[in-house]
């Protein structure tokens, strides 16, 4: 036998096992109930954090157990409903509608499993089928009118409005229900373009429910549409994405499975995504509970907590990851930026080193440690770690106007440093900074640098005619001059000296200095230039870098 | 694209590397199984497809006695590919990582590139991703209509020999030379082919239309945005992509594993406008044409484009752009004059849903589907959301979703749509609607029971006023109900006989072309403009015709669908009405020119008269 005979033979007995496995008499269903109900193959749940698996391995056990020991039906028409709940929650949908089926199969007259099966078809979007379920299930339980309201929700979406409306009417006083039944209301007044009544019933749900944002967004379309532009668009501005609350203790109860540290984790990252700020803390605070070691998710709770305003606590979760995991580059990153703030710039610039250490590319630590040493006057290390942080993320455009700032006071600026930083500019036309920066720096007379007076002098024009405000005149002056033209240059800043009459005397002695340059035929200092100030290193924002670096795994 | 579940991962990473070795091996026997099961498939298919294909059978219009509602004209649409001579099959490149682009398909273009009165067909294709190369390169496909609807590859003698992970496609005369020019996007630097008698030539370069190499360029049209005469070019960006970025975000699925990332996980990206200066240069005005749209709070761009509609829908005589974003906000660019636009999504209705949620929009056209002043603008969105559209009350904005009234919501909500566009396939003078369908993941019915990986397009007939919804989905569509996945599609009259037949792209599968076999009887003009003083392509003009105490107003505009576009002549249905009382054209600029129509059931072309 062949060494491919036996990885072949290995292959075929491991497939084997795995199947014996994963089989269970859910998936191989015992001829006695063959006939009578659906197998459920297993699915792999791997993903899932431990105990939502563990949560739904015993849940198939049970089931699986069961089914084995042919308890009564009802007994395994509740195991199967029950499953079929954790794969909802957990978007194994293919697997709940066939142990919701099972279930319904084996107890018909379970409220619960009918509502949920209905539930499912209309999360799923197969709305017929959720509005024929949710009928049967308003059958077995006509008091529980939150059926009622789902299913005018699935009318509404089949087009049958009339039926919708009723059911609407129906709830519309039923406590728990009123802003969603308004909403309903109101959406279906929209469609009829009675724009009067879609009006009133939005603005009765925001009133009943004021945390309920989306409604701004219809209540805005209304009143667009009846011609009150104003109103429609102060709510615009106030649209955000909550949906009225249903009152649903079936769903509720439903959506309480959701456990597990993974549910919270994304809970905060949808907290963030909203800039809530205080719900990402307290959604990672209840994830960490369940999963301590998780250091990922304990940096994003750090950052969490800096931007509720605990920078205290932030730096301890930092140092706790540091401790649990000492070479983790985000935490001595976000370590090294909270220590650069409290102002102790020797720590921070060894933070950033030590980042740099495990990771040469690392763009944060190479910009942060670049400014560190432009502020230093350590020019030539500062351009060596711009030229980093550019190379490994060209869109981080803070970086060019100091590399810049740098490269001109060293006087290394050269034409291929142009042709980088022209190219940026033209990826990111909207940055007005860059264009200014491209202009000073082609606007000269030294082609090996290069130079290129005419396209400086093509740039500036082409701004100050679209706004010909003082920088963009300053600027055409400065290219006209760097064109030979120091007699226009000299007339174009004579004018911005004249309207500086009520600016800071500061302001007015740098525009004179430019001008007295012109009249000597020379080109302005960089340093006298509007320009120079956005040429410096940047302050360190930490808050911006807590809310904003990138973490493509944030738990 | 949309987002399916929360992203996560796996804590016991050591151990999913082991597990991960042993499902390659499995899965190098399960992809051994397919294959060989796949060619079994292959030959068969192609015994089956090889034989020419027959006139199929048409039914007329039948009035269902118990609805009381007439139902759709049985319209069959037999697939015709292999032989018509199409021969393509998309290269996505998938490797198994799962990156997005891999998903996101490739357009089609209907053109006439030879200028011998019949429509071609482009079929856009994409490639390998780096270091992942497998046999040779994928190249674009050109096929040269020979008249009649059938093909001849002509790829390579027509320039277009090109490898690159392209994505969409826009046509238009740029240049004024009566030669329609080519536009590619692509995932990376895009291109600019100019055409020269028939041999397309690449001046990206020269004309400075490549954007830029770290770009994912998606849409594109030409449109003359300040009726100078010559036609200016927009692109749509996509999300910022890299392998590195996408592996690192690590989207999964429970019951899948690895799966496409949703890109609600990724940045947007800035659209670019580009104004033509003439002599093939053209000028990026994206910043100061207000092109560029940030979010407010965090400054980020905001832009997830996959399509692009242009369509003056304020009537002011400039041509506006509405754009379908991704999981984020639709766009409305209001053009104000002077290259200037001002995006007003929000105000006017189309950003989201009706509920003001986003929706995963992938493709957008605008019609006048009521014959009326009310215009409409559909976006086929994301599975489990329905097709949207967007409809003006009293002939004037804000748009609010009528979908769902229209019938067209409920009957699209499963679907996963691309491709969707507005025509008239019965010719009885009411645009109809199509969708190409498919999901983005191979194995989605594992997890959701509705979606299927490859779906059936959908064809949804105007009713007009007679039916209770006025669009009702065909309920047996022929080879068209045939599974797919579908992502670009374009129409175009093919074989001359003036009724509207489809290409459809699919995403890593052979492209199809379905031919339309109506045999209703109904009357029918077809007219193709060329613009003086306007553009060429006379893309922009407004052709309004009159027959049968109805007003028909249509636009020649070949941007349309999803990454795709359709043929620049213009069909009109008639129905059985056998005269035309009035055909007036409206040029980019302005200026309208009554046609005298002497003949129909033929295809007229009206060159643009004088100025003054």
């Amino acid at each position: 036998m062949t060494a491919m005979h036996c990885r072949l033979m290995f292959a075929i007995l491991l497939i084997a096992g795995s199947q014996a496995i994963q089989a269970d008499s859910l998936s191989n269903l015992p001829d006695a109930m063959a006939g009578r109900l659906q197998p459920v193959p297993a699915v792999s749940v791997e993903m899932l954090d431990p105990d939502a698996r563990e949560q739904l391995m015993q849940a198939r056990r049970h089931t699986s157990d069961a089914v084995d020991q042919q308890m009564p039906d009802t007994e395994i028409g509740e195991a199967y409903g029950e499953l079929g709940a954790l794969y909802q929650v957990q978007h194994v949908y293919t697997a709940a509608e066939t142990c919701y089926s099972n279930a319904r199969a084996l107890a018909p007259g379970n409220f619960r499993w009918a509502y949920y099966h209905a539930y499912l078809a209309a999360v799923t979007g197969e709305i017929e089928q959720a509005v024929a379920r949710f009928e049967q299930a308003r059958q077995l339980r006509p008091d529980y009118l939150a059926v009622t309201l789902r299913l005018a929700d699935s009318w509404r979406d089949l087009d049958e409005l009339d039926k919708a409306r009723t059911a609407y009417l129906q709830v519309v006083k039923t406590a728990g229900l009123e802003a969603a039944a308004l909403y309903g209301l109101g959406q279906i007044a929209l469609l009829r373009r009675d724009y009067a009544d879609a009006i009133d019933y939005f603005e009765q749900a925001l009133t009943l429910q004021p945390e309920a944002t989306r409604i701004h967004y219809t209540l805005a379309q209304a009143l667009r549409a009846a011609g009150q532009d104003e109103a429609a668009r102060a709510h615009q501005q106030q649209m955000g994405d909550r949906l009225p609350v249903i009152e649903d203790p079936m769903i509720e109860s439903l959506e309480s499975l959701k456990q597990g540290s993974r549910v919270d984790f994304s809970l905060g990252m949808k907290a963030i995504k909203k800039h809530d700020y205080a719900g990402t803390r307290d959604a990672f605070a209840r994830g960490l509970e369940r999963e301590p070691d998780n250091v990922d998710a304990r940096i994003s709770y750090a950052r969490a907590l800096y931007l509720t305003g605990d920078k205290s606590q932030a730096r301890q979760q930092l140092e706790d990851v540091l401790l649990r995991a000492p070479s983790n580059v985000l935490a001595q990153y976000l370590l090294g930026i909270l220590t650069e703030e409290a102002g102790d710039a020797a720590t921070a610039t060894d933070l950033y080193l030590r980042v740099i250490a495990q990771e040469p590319a690392h763009a944060g630590a190479n910009f942060y440690l670049a400014n560190r040493y432009y502020r230093d006057g350590l020019l030539d290390k500062a351009i060596q770690h711009y030229a980093t942080t550019i190379a490994s993320d060209s869109g981080n455009l803070s970086a060019y106007l100091p590399y810049a700032g740098a490269l001109l006071q060293t006087g290394r600026i050269s034409a291929e440093t142009l042709a980088v930083i022209e190219s940026v500019q033209k990826r990111f036309p909207e940055q007005t900074a860059l264009r200014y920066l491209l202009i000073q720096l082609l606007a000269c007379r030294d082609s090996r640098k290069g130079c290129n007076a005419g396209r400086a002098l093509e740039l500036a024009t082409e701004l100050a005619e679209q706004q010909p405000f003082p920088p963009h005149r300053e600027l055409l002056a400065l290219a006209t001059a760097a064109n030979g033209d120091f007699d226009e240059a000299g007339s174009i800043q004579q004018t911005l000296v004249s309207d500086a009459v009520w600016m800071m005397p500061r302001e007015v002695e740098r525009l004179k200095a430019i001008l007295s340059a012109y009249r000597n035929s020379e080109l302005p200092q960089p340093k006298e230039l509007f320009t120079w100030q956005m040429l410096q290193a940047p302050l360190t924002r930490a808050a911006d870098v807590f809310r904003d670096y990138p973490t493509p795994k944030p738990y | 694209m949309n987002s399916h579940n929360p992203p996560g991962h796996d804590p016991e990473h050591g151990a999913s590397i082991k597990r991960g070795a042993f499902y390659r091996f499995l899965g190098v026997i399960l992809i051994l199984a397919a294959i060989v099961a796949g060619t079994t498939w292959y030959l068969r298919h192609e015994d089956r497809t090889a034989q020419p294909v027959e006139e199929a059978t048409p039914g007329g219009p039948v009035v269902d006695d118990s609805a009381g509602e007439p139902q759709a004209p049985q319209v069959p649409f037999p697939d015709i590919t292999r032989a018509a001579g199409i021969d393509f099959t998309h290269t996505n490149g998938a490797y198994g990582e799962k990156l997005i682009p891999e998903a996101i398909g490739s357009g089609v273009a209907f053109l006439d590139y030879d200028n011998d009165g019949d429509q071609d067909l482009l079929l856009v294709n994409s490639s390998w991703f780096p270091g992942q190369h497998q046999d040779a390169a994928p190249i674009q496909a050109l096929y040269r209509n020979d008249g009649g609807g059938t093909f001849t590859d002509v790829t390579r003698q027509a320039g277009l020999a090109l490898t690159c992970y392209c994505m969409g496609v826009a046509v238009g005369d740029y240049d004024n030379d009566g030669w329609t020019d080519l536009y590619l996007t692509a995932v990376g630097s895009n291109h600019l082919f100019r055409n020269v008698q028939g041999y397309f030539s690449d001046v990206t370069g020269e004309s400075h239309t490549g954007g830029a190499a770290a770009d994912w360029s998606t849409a594109a049209a030409f449109v003359d945005i300040d009726n100078d005469g010559d036609l200016d070019l927009f692109v749509g960006n996509y999300v910022e992509w890299s392998r590195e970025i996408d592996l690192e975000i690590d989207f999964q699925l429970t019951g899948i594993g690895r799966a496409i990332g949703a890109p609600n996980h990724f940045y947007g990206t800035q659209n670019l406008l580009y104004r033509n200066d003439g002599n093939s240069v053209f000028s990026d005005i994206t910043e100061s044409a207000g092109i560029i749209v940030r979010d407010s709070r965090t400054g980020v761009a905001t832009g997830k484009a996959l399509a692009v509609a242009p369509v003056d829908y304020d009537r002011d005589g400039l041509i506006d752009l509405f754009v379908a974003n991704d999981t984020t906000r639709n766009f409305l660019y209001h053009n104000l004059g002077q290259g200037r636009f001002e995006e007003i999504g929000v105000l006017e209705g189309i950003a989201y849903d009706r509920n003001g949620k986003p929706t995963g929009a992938m493709g957008i056209d605008s019609a006048w589907y009521r014959n009326d002043d009310e215009l409409a603008i559909g976006i086929g969105n994301f599975a489990n959301e329905m097709s949207s559209l967007y409809v003006t009350s009293g002939g004037k904005s804000p748009f609010a979703d009528e979908a769902v009234l229209e019938g067209f919501g409920p009957a699209s909500r499963l679907a996963l749509t691309f491709g969707l566009f507005f025509f008239d396939y019965d010719l009885d003078g009411r645009l109809d609607l199509f969708q190409a369908n498919g999901h983005l993941e191979t194995e989605i019915n594992v997890v959701q029971p509705s979606q299927t990986y490859a779906q059936p397009a959908q064809l949804f007939w105007n009713c007009g006023d007679a039916c209770r919804n006025r669009f009702q989905q065909v309920a047996d569509p022929g080879d068209l109900d045939e599974p797919m996945v579908g992502r670009g599609a374009a129409y175009a009259d093919i074989d001359n006989d003036g009724d509207l037949d489809i290409a459809v792209s699919q995403n890593g599968r052979t492209a199809v072309l379905f031919r339309n076999d109506q045999q209703l009887g109904h009357h029918w003009l077809r007219v193709r403009l060329e613009g003086q003083q306007a553009n060429r392509s006379a893309i922009g003009a407004v052709l309004e015709l009159q027959a049968g105490g109805i007003t028909q107003r249509r636009v020649v505009m070949p941007t349309r669908s999803y990454l795709s576009q359709v043929e620049l002549p213009v069909t009109f249905g008639l129905g059985d009405n056998d005269r035309i009382d009035a055909l007036n054209v409206t040029w980019p600029g302005g200026q309208v020119q009554t046609v005298s129509v002497e003949r129909i059931d033929t295809t007229i072309t009206v060159i643009q008269a004088a100025a003054g």
